[in-house]
């Protein structure tokens, strides 16, 4: 067959209408309206019909990242590269004293120092001078050789402190923010005093680190002239070269962000930040390419976290069980920054609530969204106060959320779980066990949701070569949750193609726009722009094939038999039909697109756990979780990314929080030695299962709802097995001591 | 900072000779490694003994067992010598770390550095261990007691290295016990860690316990008590009194001080109550 | 500066590096062996395991000079010993890793492959217990560690040849009693290869 090379060209841009949504920004809920593509809604293909997508596909990149190939930003290696790392202000606030410039020039391979606060430090952990070497080691020798000297000045990082009379100020303004309120306080409140069973108690959240594997850091590859090359570990690579390219100088299109592989983010790796910005001052000064990773103390106190909370909820209800009232008063302890506090009541109906929230100010680094910002912190506050009162009023703890359940998918979630768990067969359903064992057995609950909506800005291409292989690209990121597996697995089941016969490429700023990788907005960005490029390519080859063929361009179907015509019973083979193209292949460009993605994502948890009330060493034996997904892509990657949320959430629940000695101005856990993240042997037996009862068939972003109700559960189990409520997490032993009353 | 890698004993004593007390000598390194890299340790010396094949032995001797210094804490925990004649030591090795640690870790080290917290030492201490020190001045022995002094602070001179330890044979009808509480399993340091001996009749008691002061100790009132012959109903008295005796313990970033209390009270209870006789039976 | 003379991967590779240099140091900044990975300087987060005589060790808490000597084997050396040793594409560790979505971002992998490799090594049929008990030196953020324990059952039914316990990602499609029967015979399979192996010589160290 003859054929002559022919472009083939875009379809004109459609028209286009606007819709208001919710998108998630940097990982924040925000309402917003965008302007859509007014062409026919794309469908994901029927459950039944799925070949590739919703079963369980090793990742493209497995093979690299178990070779110890894959390269993370740490790993990059320039010519001419060099090595600078950050001196920290020791002290929540304090006066530069003393900052020896000459010695540290004079240490023997520093090549540059930058000095980025000369007077007064304002937060523990602000950088204060950066000092670049040859050697890494020259780098360290010059740091030392600044023989920093600080001076304290009064400080702040606890909440008594802060809110006290003529406390030190943080920055400009008061140190408790504005009153955000929601609700109506004297319906609330009269709601409180009819309820047959009411309940107050406060409930207080610890700042909780994101401890990604991979600290914070860059390569800024500049070496004068127009262009850069920027290596980072972050999740936008996109906004980082943009960023990037404004403190080089250069334009924005001529600075590259590359991310090939990096080591976790949860939150925290949205910007430039401070190491990336001097990176690029001192490349730019010295015209040399600066490679500078944050160190494991300085990822502890200058990246960001979760903000911590305290909340005081007085709750009622019904002799049934009914919420009728919920007033809830709560502080953000978020450092510089605001914090986050979902709403509350979080996931169940109230009859009346009223909620007055404020922000206390502390001199420490600023909180950055982390994994479901908000909404650990508010659900342990609800699902305690919820316990509490079922206790109160002799309820079953399942009955009581089955009966307040904001959506009717908690409570078919509620019933298997239950069931999964032992619920049945459990003797303390309505009250807690007595601490009358060396291991006393509880359970507990929890239930969540995240929005999860995609971007409308999100693009991807599809390129179909001569040679019959496929590229799909986009230049989002992945995190390690499987991006680069389902664009190809899409692509896949599009063609009729083994996954192993697509190329995707992703982590470049120069490919289609993409997203940042926050709040669970990839895959329902990503997912469907890839889709809507595959459709689009297969239009354009139907087209192509239709003329070289003399078919209709309707009929054609592309299958893992190869391509097929309706009217047709012979089939060509998928690199047959490819040998048809012109030379340069085939191109297609996709958009997001509303109908492809779902948004609403689900979760119910059941913790089950022993307790010694001897030492009060917590053991989680089991945990279950029921969660929907809308369309599940790869059901092996969906669920790692459950059991991951869940375990985070069992550190939080045990071990993890910010401890400051609010004396000496230091943190005291800045270390994996101290800050305990769970490990091999704190793993409980995990039931991890996809609601397939939710048949929406659109993708949606599941990584945020499993980090958030376990730490709930698993709070209420420890009270469920014996009585011991903490209201304060973490659930260290000695607090469960405290609780019993067997320490005084 | 002058490094010498020694191959021997003699080489590292003869290395030694010239340390001052900010010489240091490097067996795994799990230690000064940290140090090093944090930049708080910058020594005048570092004497290297983990290649000293000569320190890394357990022989069973007329002194009892003899096990070299720079035994790891692998070896400890795969020795069919001291599985019998140390138990304590290989229950207390497990908890050192995890595996990669274990591999490093050595007995000397752990006993040098002398940390409050070692899981080591108090082992070393209810089996009633002497340490054997060298230097090119001679040979001395000193009562595992007697060599731990204070906060990381121990007997041995700039000079001196420790070869080995010796471990009394283990006398007839003796119970021994191993607990450590950390925030958990592996890879944590002790929140209160207990190791202990007891003959028949609570003769010989040798009660040890870690991070309850800024040393490992003995509980002497306790040991006393029960040599005397405590009844099984008066036990939980005598290790209340005995706790707020003999320890001092301190709030912290791992625990608190009355956490550490309450919890010590309930192990030892818990470990020491079955082998105690009834009121009526007691001497 | 010192003069090192390293034997990594079955290769004898010299350099040179300060005294007081671990061998982590040593891999990422003089060797560009950067597999091994720099989570935490300190000995807390295992990313940096590396296997010294077949034992896993922190690469970050060895000084280099004591590695002198010591057969060196880091996450880019699995697969070339493996296939040096007659076996055929990667370990079968990385193999397993990969097919049960052992990993996210990888960054903790090389340093639990080879705590994995190395329990295997000297126990070819852990028990889940022995496995977690292995692991516990390396820190995951990302997975929730349940299908890295399935991995390494993987690798060892594989090498025992017969199928695997059905893992958690897979029970949800299974029926109960098939289920429990396939797990049933996995551990039979497992507790008769642990008898033969108690048995024989060298099974354990």
């Amino acid at each position: 067959m003859k054929l002559e090379p022919r472009a083939v060209p875009l379809q004109d841009a459609p028209p286009k209408r606007k819709v208001k949504t919710t998108q998630v920004v940097n990982g924040i809920e925000t309402e917003v309206e965008i302007e859509v593509e007014d062409v026919p809604a794309g469908q994901w293909p029927p459950r039944a019909s799925l070949r590739v997508l919703n079963h369980d596909i090793p990742r493209v990149d497995g093979p690299v990242k178990v070779s110890g190939a894959a390269r993370y930003t740490h790993d990059v290696r320039v010519p001419g590269m060099v090595w600078a790392r950050l001196l920290l202000s020791p002290l929540p606030r304090a006066r530069v004293a003393a900052l020896d410039l000459e010695a540290a020039r004079a240490v023997p391979g520093v090549v540059h120092v930058l000095v980025v606060e000369r007077e007064e430090t304002g937060w523990l952990g602000q950088p204060v001078a950066v000092v670049a070497a040859e050697t890494l080691e020259a780098a360290g020798d010059g740091l030392r050789a600044l023989a920093a000297r600080f001076e304290p000045l009064p400080w702040v990082v606890d909440h008594a402190a802060a809110v006290r009379e003529g406390a030190p100020a943080v920055g400009r303004g008061a140190n408790v923010g504005r009153p955000e309120t929601d609700g109506d306080e004297a319906r609330a409140r009269a709601a409180l005093s009819a309820s047959a069973t009411r309940v107050r108690a406060t409930y207080t959240v610890p700042v909780q680190h994101h401890a990604s594997l991979e600290t914070h850091g860059v390569v800024v590859d500049y070496r004068g002239g127009e262009d850069a090359v920027v290596y980072c570990s972050t999740q936008y690579a996109q906004g980082f070269a943009a960023e990037a390219a404004k403190e080089l100088g250069l334009k924005a299109g001529n600075v590259r962000g590359v991310v090939e592989h990096m080591g976790g983010g949860f939150g925290s790796k949205f910007g430039l930040d401070a190491q990336g910005l001097y990176a690029c001052r001192i490349a730019k000064e010295l015209k040399r390419p600066v490679h500078l990773m944050l160190d494991r103390r300085a990822e502890f106190l200058m990246s960001g976290n979760r903000s911590g909370t305290s909340m005081t909820i007085e709750a009622g209800c019904d002799a049934q069980g009914s919420l009728t009232g919920l007033v809830a008063e709560a502080w953000k302890h978020g450092g510089l920054g605001r914090g986050s506090l979902s709403g509350l009541p979080y996931c169940y109906k109230a009859g009346a609530h009223f909620r007055d929230v404020r922000s206390v100010r502390m001199h420490l680094d600023a909180s950055r969204a982390m994994r479901a910002p908000g909404h650990p912190q508010a659900s342990f506050g609800m699902e305690s106060i919820l316990d509490e009162l079922a206790y109160a009023a002799g309820l079953d703890l399942v009955e009581i959320r089955r009966r307040n359940a904001a959506h009717p998918a908690w409570v078919r979630q509620l019933d298997r779980v239950a069931r999964e768990i032992g619920w049945d067969q459990h003797p303390h359903r309505t009250q807690p066990g007595k601490p009358d064992r060396e291991e006393c057995i509880g359970i507990g609950f929890g239930i969540s949701n995240w929005g999860s909506g995609g971007s409308s800005d999100c693009e991807a291409e599809v390129r179909i070569e001569k040679d019959g292989s496929v590229v799909v690209a986009c230049a989002a990121q992945d995190l390690g949750t499987g991006t680069r597996m389902y664009m190809a697995a899409i692509a896949a089941e599009e063609f009729g193609l083994p996954v192993a016969a697509v190329t995707a490429r992703l982590g470049d700023s120069r490919l289609p726009t993409g997203v940042a990788s926050g709040g669970s907005v990839t895959t329902p960005s990503v997912a469907p722009a890839v889709k809507d490029a595959c459709t689009r390519a297969r239009g354009a080859f139907a087209a192509h094939l239709a003329q070289v063929l003399g078919r209709s361009a309707e009929g054609f179907r592309f299958g893992p038999d190869g391509v097929r015509h309706d009217g047709m019973t012979e089939r060509l083979a998928w690199s047959k039909a490819c040998g048809t193209l012109p030379a340069e292949g085939l191109s297609a460009r996709g958009k997001w697109q509303e109908s492809l993605q779902t948004r609403g994502v689900r979760c119910t948890q059941a913790a089950q756990v022993a307790v010694d009330p001897g030492t009060g060493r917590v053991r989680v034996l089991h945990m279950v979780c029921l969660q929907e997904v809308g369309l599940a892509l790869n059901r092996l990657a969906v669920k790692s990314q459950i059991q991951g949320g869940m375990i985070q959430a069992l550190g939080y629940a045990l071990g993890e929080g910010r401890q400051l000695d609010s004396a000496l101005g230091l943190q005291l856990n800045a270390s994996f030695e101290e800050y305990k993240i769970p490990h091999a042997l704190e793993i409980p037996r995990m039931t991890t299962l996809i609601d397939d009862d939710d048949t929406r068939n659109g993708v949606a972003g599941v990584g945020e709802p499993p980090a958030i109700p376990g730490a709930s559960a698993i709070a209420n189990a420890v009270h469920n097995a014996c009585g011991a409520r903490v209201r304060e997490l973490p659930i260290t032993p000695d607090k469960v001591l405290l609780a019993l009353g067997k320490v005084v | 900072m002058r490094v010498v890698v020694a191959r021997s004993i003699d080489a590292a004593l003869a290395a030694l000779a010239s340390a001052t007390e900010a010489s240091r000598i490097l067996a795994g390194g799990t230690d000064l490694c940290v140090e090093f890299e944090s930049g708080r340790t910058r020594p005048d010396l570092v004497v290297e003994v983990g290649r000293v094949a000569e320190l890394r032995f357990v022989r069973e001797t007329q002194a009892g067992l003899e096990i070299g210094a720079g035994s790891t804490c692998a070896d400890l925990l795969r020795s069919a010598p001291v599985a019998r004649g140390a138990d304590l030591l290989a229950l207390a090795a497990r908890e050192v770390g995890a595996v990669q640690i274990q591999n490093r870790a050595t007995l000397g080290g752990n006993l040098v550095t002398a940390s409050p917290a070692a899981d080591l030492v108090p082992a070393l201490f209810a089996l009633g261990a002497r340490v054997r020190l060298a230097s090119l001045a001679g040979r001395r022995e000193l009562l595992v007691e007697e060599f731990v002094t204070g906060y990381r602070a121990t007997a041995r001179r700039p000079d001196e290295l420790v070869e080995s330890v010796v471990i009394p044979p283990r006398p007839a009808g003796e119970h021994r016990a191993f607990h450590k509480v950390g925030t958990r399993r592996a890879q944590s340091i002790s929140k209160v860690v207990v190791a202990l001996a007891l003959g028949p009749r609570g003769a010989g008691a040798r009660i040890a316990a870690g991070s309850v002061a800024e040393r490992t100790l003995r509980l002497a009132t306790l040991e006393a008590a029960l040599a005397r012959g405590l009844a099984r109903e008066r036990l939980a008295q005598a290790v209340a009194h005995a706790v707020a005796l003999d320890t001092r313990p301190r709030d912290d970033v791992r625990s608190t001080a009355r956490y550490r209390r309450a919890v010590l009270e309930r192990v030892l209870v818990r470990v020491l109550g079955p082998w105690l006789e009834p009121e009526g039976n007691a001497a | 500066m010192r003069p090192l003379r390293l034997t990594v991967n079955g290769d004898t590779l010299e350099t040179a590096a300060p005294a007081h240099w671990t061998l982590l140091e040593v891999l990422r900044y003089r060797l560009g062996l950067t597999g091994s990975k720099q989570g935490c300087d300190k000995g807390d987060c295992g990313a940096c395991t590396v296997l010294v005589d077949g034992r896993p060790q922190l690469a970050c808490l060895t000084l280099a000079a004591l590695a002198e000597g010591h057969a060196i084997t880091t996450i880019e050396g699995l697969m070339p010993l493996h296939v040096a040793a007659g076996g055929d594409g990667p370990d079968p560790v990385q193999g397993a890793f990969d097919r049960c979505g052992a990993l996210q971002c990888g960054f903790c992998q090389p340093g639990m492959m080879l705590s994995a490799r190395a329990l295997l090594n000297r126990n070819p049929c852990p028990t889940r217990g022995e496995i977690r008990e292995a692991l516990s030196g390396n820190l995951c953020r990302c997975t929730g560690y349940t299908q890295i324990f399935e991995a390494v059952e993987l690798a060892v039914a594989e090498s025992l040849g017969v199928a695997p316990a059905p893992r958690a990602w897979e029970e949800q499609r299974m029926k109960p009693a098939e289920a429990q029967e396939q797990a049933r015979r996995a551990a039979a399979a497992l507790a008769a290869a642990r008898e033969r192996n108690d048995g024989g010589p060298g099974a354990r160290s």
